[in-house]
């Protein structure tokens, strides 16, 4: 049932549209710069800064997941969950599955599988691919990573903050789509499911600024991944709010599963 | 085949509502292996309510379901395997093939041969399909629908509308196929507001109004005949004056070279005497069983009835 789930789900096209946006931002920053416009930003108060000089493979890579991350991967990450949920109850095709093969837990926990495969899938294309969109234009070159807001740029001297900040990224991601399920199994179209999860994200990142509540928001946590770029690496935060994240993630995955077995198919 | 076996399908005091509005209310019925079970309403009667709450798809308020002897909805998985299903408006993946589509529940409910499967879709023309699903008529993904429901040689089908965007040729091949089935030893349940279309097609009914099932039985029980004959005799003038002139016959009526006559069923016999005698040559005196429609309409006030024209002989 699993590569069922994986065959139906890369036989729509939206998914692929997911894939090729999350090296969009990349695409534009590639095309502006080699038009040869100025790329300056500047700190404030400080010396404005020529980006272009540092732009290389890895500097598209980290510049993918900053402007991504707040976003479009999070929309990109609920859209692929919609498809594997709510449009199944949007178009009756629950129906036809729960009468032919049935049961709810294993279809529930397949898709589940499914979307933390797809979720996984999704980071390390928008690495690899905007990595390989650098290299192939700019080269690969020193290890630069502009630190956002401040755009200070930091070198390094190895990959690992890279692949942390990937792989905490997607600990964000995988938190992100197990809300999405949540939402999904409670929507009735994949617009209804995308309004929810992203407004459940925006709101609860408005509350956060309630410094009293804001360690009990899971949205707090979110950010974590942009901690990679630390040196050294604060491992020990970084694996506390991963547990956080993933509390909070089996949490929705919880409910939405409780919803899920016992919802009225009504249509 | 008719249903004198052991119960198949049985329904304890089903209610299912909606935000307080009653759906279906205490519904029980039972329907034997070997039936061909006509579940009958109108539109909104709670039909599509009801087999959704068999299908383990609604669960309902009170009551509970017994398919093949295991509990609805929690052993539902058991008995997949034996029964076909075809919904009131099948859903299938729109990005795939038909052919697609049959294979995905195929490999998931482990039927591998694909000689089977192209059995199957030739046999509802549908092999060699390559359109989409999201280019499928309705009829088309009724057919398919259909397909998905005998792909596992089912024990048991549950039909809801199957008929619904079929064409007169394509509910023809259907029924076949649906008579075909039973004769093989497979129990039909047929929910439909085609009246005709079930009373051609079924042993048995259960007629469902306002969510609470109203009347259930045998169809030759429940359609009695009635105190009309259809009178095929000649030559046709002599046939009036006898008609005209018995104190036997209440009234009748003409229809080319027949005449539906009114009459007592006991008086059947000294009409045809007394035509005979008259030296009429009289080919067929048939006695009119009402039909399910007229049934129907008795029972539930007749709101709400889908009429076809009818033979009714």
């Amino acid at each position: 049932m699993l590569l069922i789930e994986i065959y139906k789900l890369f036989k729509q096209r939206q998914v692929y549209y997911t894939f090729l946006g999350s090296v969009l931002l990349a695409v534009i920053l590639i095309i502006v710069a080699k038009s040869g416009a100025n790329l300056q930003i500047s700190d404030q108060g400080g010396a404005p800064i020529d980006l272009r000089p540092l732009i290389n493979a890895y500097f598209i890579m980290g510049f993918a997941l900053t402007i991504g991350m707040p976003f479009l991967l999070p929309l990109f990450v609920t859209l692929n969950t919609s498809n594997l949920f709510t449009r199944e109850f949007a178009e009756g095709t629950i129906r036809t599955f729960l009468v032919r093969v049935g049961g709810r837990k294993r279809i529930f926990i397949n898709k589940v599988v499914v979307t933390f495969i797809i979720t996984i899938l999704l980071v390390l294309f928008t690495g690899a691919a905007n990595f390989a969109l650098g290299a192939i234009f700019f080269g690969v070159k020193s290890r630069m990573y502009i630190l956002l807001p401040l755009p200070i740029p930091i070198p390094f001297s190895w990959n690992e903050n890279f692949l942390v900040a990937y792989l905490y990224s997607t600990v964000c991601l995988l938190a992100i789509a197990s809300l999405a399920i949540l939402w999904s199994v409670n929507s009735a179209s994949t617009g209804e499911t995308l309004l929810k999860t992203l407004s459940t994200v925006i709101l609860l990142n408005l509350a956060s600024n309630i410094q009293k509540i804001k360690p009990y928001l899971f949205t707090s946590y979110l950010d974590i991944w942009s901690k990679a770029w630390n040196n050294p690496i604060p491992w020990a935060d970084l694996n506390r709010s991963s547990l956080i994240l993933a509390g909070y993630s089996i949490g929705f995955i919880i409910l939405a599963y409780i919803i899920f077995v016992r919802k009225d198919i009504v249509y | 085949m008719s249903g004198t076996g052991d119960p198949i399908i049985q329904a304890f005091g089903l209610t299912k509502s909606f935000k307080n509005k009653i759906a279906v209310s205490d519904l029980s019925f039972t329907v034997f292996r070997g039936d061909i079970y006509g579940f009958l309403g109108q539109n909104g009667a709670g039909k599509s309510t009801t087999i959704k709450m068999l299908l383990g798809l609604l669960y309902p308020n009170k009551g509970y379901v017994e398919i093949l002897g295991k509990r609805i909805p929690g052993e539902l998985i058991k008995i997949l395997p034996k029964i076909g299903v075809v919904t009131e408006y099948p859903a299938f993946y729109p990005y795939l093939t038909g052919e697609e589509n049959l294979l995905l529940y195929a490999r998931l409910i482990g039927i591998r041969d694909k000689k089977h499967i192209d059995s199957i879709l030739e046999k509802i023309g549908l092999l060699g399909v390559k359109q989409k699903l999201s280019e499928y008529s309705q009829g088309m993904r009724q057919r398919l629908a259909f397909a998905l429901a005998i792909l596992n040689s089912p024990e048991l089908l549950i039909l809801d509308e199957p008929t619904n965007g079929l064409d007169p040729q394509g509910i023809y091949e259907l029924k076949s196929i649906i008579k075909e089935l039973n004769k093989n030893g497979i129990t039909i349940f047929l929910s439909s507001h085609l009246l005709s279309e079930v009373q051609e097609l079924a042993n048995r009914v259960g007629i469902i109004h306002k969510g609470k099932l109203i009347a259930e039985g045998l169809v030759s029980e429940l359609l009695t005949f009635e105190d009309r004959v259809i009178v095929i005799a000649k030559p046709k003038n002599l046939v009036i004056e006898v008609l005209n002139n018995s104190n036997l016959v209440k009234s009748f009526t003409e229809d080319g070279d027949r005449f539906l006559v009114h009459i007592n069923k006991e008086n059947v016999a000294n009409l045809n005497k007394e035509m005979v005698e008259k030296g009429i040559d009289v080919f067929a005196l048939m006695p009119v069983r009402s039909t399910l429609e007229e049934f129907f309409i008795n029972v539930t006030g007749g709101e709400g009835v889908t009429y076809r024209n009818l033979q009714t002989v």
